[in-house]
């Protein structure tokens, strides 16, 4: 890392000793300035959030702040840590590693991979203070190991301690992480997205870890997020990061409730999925100007003609009540998955993966799917869509059998049925152009023997159709998807799914991956394409806000059951299930910190 | 733990037996008659049915081949028909030659290319990783035995350090090192040369994990994270690429044995080859087969004991 010190920054005062002072902290390429001139100051027990969508310099600033940016990028300006008058900006790796793990520490976003794989973890802990002396040996700091365990509530600390990550679920493994983090006491505790890629319940129980360990131990903490209800549960302070530049800061009341800046309200906006404009769609940051925080135009769900039937039943009012009116009819479907066996004695355990599902979906109907990692959520989407099959029970769509359903019959059921997958960045073939993957369900040998779109330019004209749909321009068709942000891709991915006019549409946390204002657009479009194509949506997510605001029936699933199911603002307001009620508690909303004002 | 070590053994030992019955029915197939090989084209036909009945070539195939597996596992490879001569003593001469060669080599190939590959993916930027790059690209494109023939023009007649082929024992450790020196560097330096870039690129790929930035932001230098947490994880790919090196060495070494008139096994093989030695093709094919099938095994049993995530139920 080449750097220069910011010319004033040496007159800086560190006698007063914040927990960390930044000061003309510039982050650049050869050709850009991915952050420029930044400065903030976090005092001692202090709690600020960094907000901003990807691309907005935030992770870099994080980064910057340890001394750990990349090679390839250049920093000048001026980063104290803890009271030490050393700038990490341009201290040399041996200088910057000595306050690493010491006066400052950091948890990052993926827990799954964070941890050395072949390291037990009580090792990985005690390492941290064996680098830094500040345990006399090894058993010393395995002892402390396995009491810092004790502190981030890992059961069975002394057991723990000898596991290696794979044996430890995400949450526990993010434990693992901020123990390490805590060993050496430090004065500044750096958290970028540290809940992301975890479950709400576990969510909740990790913010609060972190909230009541740095009260404990006034750890000054700089919070890095994208998600601002997380940051409104969090932090007193906060800064709002776009384009490599601090657009508004503030304490959060304030910054919540009446934003200064353009960029923060359409944040704000597209974040809160209670709040909808005029016409009943989710703000964008390109329409945030008539929101107003703290106040929904339209408190129901997002709907032109919002159903006011009898709970159990919304969609019979706007239906014609026809016997065919069920696509999808599932009746005690279980599926059983065998594992490796581990023991010469023991059988090869097995997974209920689901243990008796049932639930029929209207034709119509948008029908969500809400369950944490291990819900059996995934499996069921596989079974729905033809993907596997179920160990017992039936399941039926659009009147066909899919128990052993052969070829053919799956054909036809991914005419009727088609899929929007999670990751946009993964579910397209990057060799392919956008005409082509928008194309390939067309392709489809029911769709051929259907006489739908034979012709290749009766095909190009319904891609051509479907781009319009989806809003992307027309000469995407050329491109490949390497040249689409996620947002867009996602669209692609829908174009996809559409282009042979299914009667449902499945999508599997299509949002889940995307920033917020770009989540508001997708959601929009959705809603919009179901309406307009009188598509039957079965929206599966982890985000019960997005359910909340999109789908009329919900289900609610839990180690491979549904606890409760039935109309979704029935069931958000008064969950009769003790897990749903759990899961909409440790939801965070920016509606909460709204409301206290 | 105790499951995934009885599968290893059972894939094992599966894979030996159908690899003796494939290697006992192709050389059965192809054409040319042992019998007259043995007693050449003027024997005459009650001469060549002797011969046969003589050898057991008359009893069903499946009995022959249960009477060569029989001996196979009582090490006992049979008298061949050409030389008269008992495989089983030459075999072992033999292969304890290559394994000596093969072996050294490997560690020689191991102990140049951790290092210098490590630091190439560390200075992949920096000209000094070019520079590595580029040398074991060149390497990897000169053949061994072009290696050999340059080392015993410098060294064994240029210099006159060291002799310029044949084989003495280790039980003789002075002429036994002068032998083996040039050898083992001819086969060395190639198989360091792809491993230097394996080494390279699976440092260069370990480098971008984010238990490594875990481990900088405890307090290591990205020098030492490397080491301390990098280099064991970088080394589960690099130990796939040490076993397939090895087997093919086994085999892949007669060039070299060749080169340096050294009486290994690859040099067995070829001679009994063109010498039609139909039992001694046999013996050392089966003999390089369980070797290869060994080196596996070992390869799979070290995963085991490197990367806690394949025993689950430790």
């Amino acid at each position: 890392m080449t750097s220069t010190a910011h010319p004033l920054a040496s007159s800086v005062p560190v006698a007063d000793h914040p927990a960390l002072e930044v000061s003309g902290l510039t982050v650049a390429t050869d050709e850009h300035e991915l952050v420029s001139n930044l400065a903030f100051r976090i005092e001692r027990g202090e709690r600020v959030g960094l907000i901003g969508e990807s691309g907005s310099g935030k992770s870099l600033t994080s980064l910057a702040v340890m001394g750990l940016l990349p090679d390839s990028l250049t920093a000048t300006g001026r980063v104290n840590v803890g009271g030490d008058d050393r700038n990490v900006i341009g201290l040399g790796e041996a200088q910057a590693a000595k306050l690493r793990g010491a006066n400052m520490a950091m948890v990052f976003q993926e827990p799954m991979t964070a941890l050395n794989p072949l390291m037990r973890v009580g090792r990985q802990i005690a390492e941290s203070m064996l680098i830094h002396g500040t345990q006399p040996n090894r058993a010393a700091a395995e002892r402390r190991a396995v009491e810092l365990m004790t502190d981030v509530g890992l059961p069975t600390p002394a057991e723990t301690a000898r596991a290696y990550p794979h044996q430890l679920s995400g949450g526990q493994r993010q434990r693992v992480v901020l123990a390490i983090a805590l060993a050496n006491d430090p004065e500044l505790l750096v958290c970028d997205e540290p809940t992301t890629a975890l479950d709400v319940t576990v969510q909740k129980q990790v913010l609060n870890l972190v909230l009541e360990t740095v009260s404990r131990r006034s750890t000054g903490l700089l919070f890095i997020t994208h998600d601002l209800a997380v940051v409104g549960e969090t932090c007193e302070r906060v800064l709002v990061m776009n384009k490599g530049v601090v657009v508004e800061e503030g304490p959060i009341d304030r910054v919540f409730t009446r934003p200064q800046h353009p960029y923060t309200r359409g944040l704000l906006a597209a974040s809160d999925l209670d709040a909808t404009d005029a016409t009943g769609r989710l703000f964008t940051v390109a329409t945030a100007a008539d929101y107003v925080p703290g106040r929904s135009v339209t408190r129901v769900v997002a709907r032109p003609a919002a159903p006011e039937a009898p709970a159990g039943h919304p969609s019979d009012a706007e239906l014609p009540p026809l016997p065919s009116s069920t696509v999808v009819r599932a009746e005690q479907l279980t599926k059983q998955y065998r594992r490796d066996r581990t023991s010469l004695r023991a059988p090869a355990p097995t997974v209920d993966a689901l243990r008796g599902v049932s639930f029929e979906i209207e034709a119509g109907q948008r029908f969500g799917i809400v369950g944490e990692s291990g819900s059996g959520k995934s499996t069921l989407l596989r079974i729905l869509s033809g993907l596997d099959q179920p160990t017992s029970g039936t399941i039926d769509v659009v009147g066909r059998r899919l128990n052993g359903a052969r070829h053919a019959d799956l054909a036809e059921l991914r005419k009727n049925l088609q899929i929007v997958f999670q990751d946009p960045m993964a579910s397209l073939d990057p060799r392919m152009r956008i005409g082509e993957i928008i194309a390939e369900p067309l392709m489809n040998a029911a769709n051929l023997q259907g006489g739908v779109a034979v012709s290749r330019k009766e095909r190009a004209a319904l891609v051509a159709e479907m781009v319009h749909a989806v809003g992307l321009p027309t000469d995407s068709v050329e491109r490949f998807p390497h040249q689409f942000s996620g947002g867009q891709r996602q669209r692609i991915s829908i174009a996809r799914a559409l282009v042979c006019r299914p009667r449902i549409l499945v999508a599997d946390e299509p949002v889940s991956a995307l920033d917020v204002s770009v989540r508001a657009q997708v959601l929009n479009l959705l809603a919009d394409l179901v309406d307009e194509y009188e598509l039957t949506l079965v929206f599966v997510s982890h985000d019960l806000g997005v359910v909340r605001h999109l789908c009329d029936r919900v289900a609610v699933m839990q180690r491979g059951e549904i606890v409760e199911q039935g109309e979704t603002r029935a069931i958000y307001e008064n969950p009769s299930d003790p897990y749903t009620r759990s899961l909409i508690e440790a939801t965070p909303t920016i509606r909460h910190k709204q409301e206290q004002e | 733990m105790a499951v995934r070590l009885l599968k290893l053994l059972g894939s094992f030992v599966a894979t030996v037996l159908v690899s003796t019955v494939v290697v006992f029915l192709l050389l059965r197939v192809l054409p040319g008659d042992p019998a007259t090989v043995a007693l050449g084209i003027e024997a005459t036909p009650e001469q060549l049915a002797a011969w046969r009945e003589q050898h057991g070539m008359n009893t069903p195939l499946v009995v022959q081949y249960l009477e060569w597996l029989g001996g196979l596992l009582r090490g006992d490879f049979g008298v061949s028909y050409v030389t008269g001569q008992n495989i089983s003593p030459v075999i072992t001469d033999r292969l304890q030659v290559t394994l000596i060669l093969v072996g050294l080599a490997m560690v020689l190939a191991i102990a140049v290319a951790v290092p210098l590959g490590t630091i190439a993916a560390i200075r992949h930027q920096r000209p000094s990783g070019a520079v590595i790059s580029a040398v074991s690209q060149f390497g990897v494109a000169v053949p061994s035995f072009l290696v050999g023939m340059l080392l015993i023009v410098f060294f064994a007649i240029e210099l006159d350090w060291l002799p310029s082929g044949g084989w003495v024992p280790p039980s003789e450790p002075g002429e036994f090192l002068q032998h083996v020196t040039l050898p083992v560097i001819a086969l060395g330096t190639v198989q360091a040369s792809i491993l230097t870039r394996y080494v390279r690129s699976a440092v260069l790929e370990i480098q971008r994990e984010d238990f490594l930035r875990t481990a900088r932001s405890k307090g290591l230098t990205a020098n030492l994270a490397l080491v301390r947490h990098g280099l064991r994880n970088a080394g589960i790919p690099v130990l796939t690429v040490v076993g397939l090196q090895m087997a093919g060495l086994l085999v892949g070494a007669v060039v070299v044995e060749r080169v340096f008139t050294i009486p290994g096994l690859g040099s067995y093989l070829v001679d009994s080859v063109g010498n039609r030695d139909l039992l001694a093709v046999q013996a050392v094919v089966v003999v390089l087969v369980v070797a290869i099938v060994l080196i596996n095994f070992l390869v799979d049993l070290a995963f085991t004991l490197l990367d806690p995530r394949l025993r689950r139920a430790a």
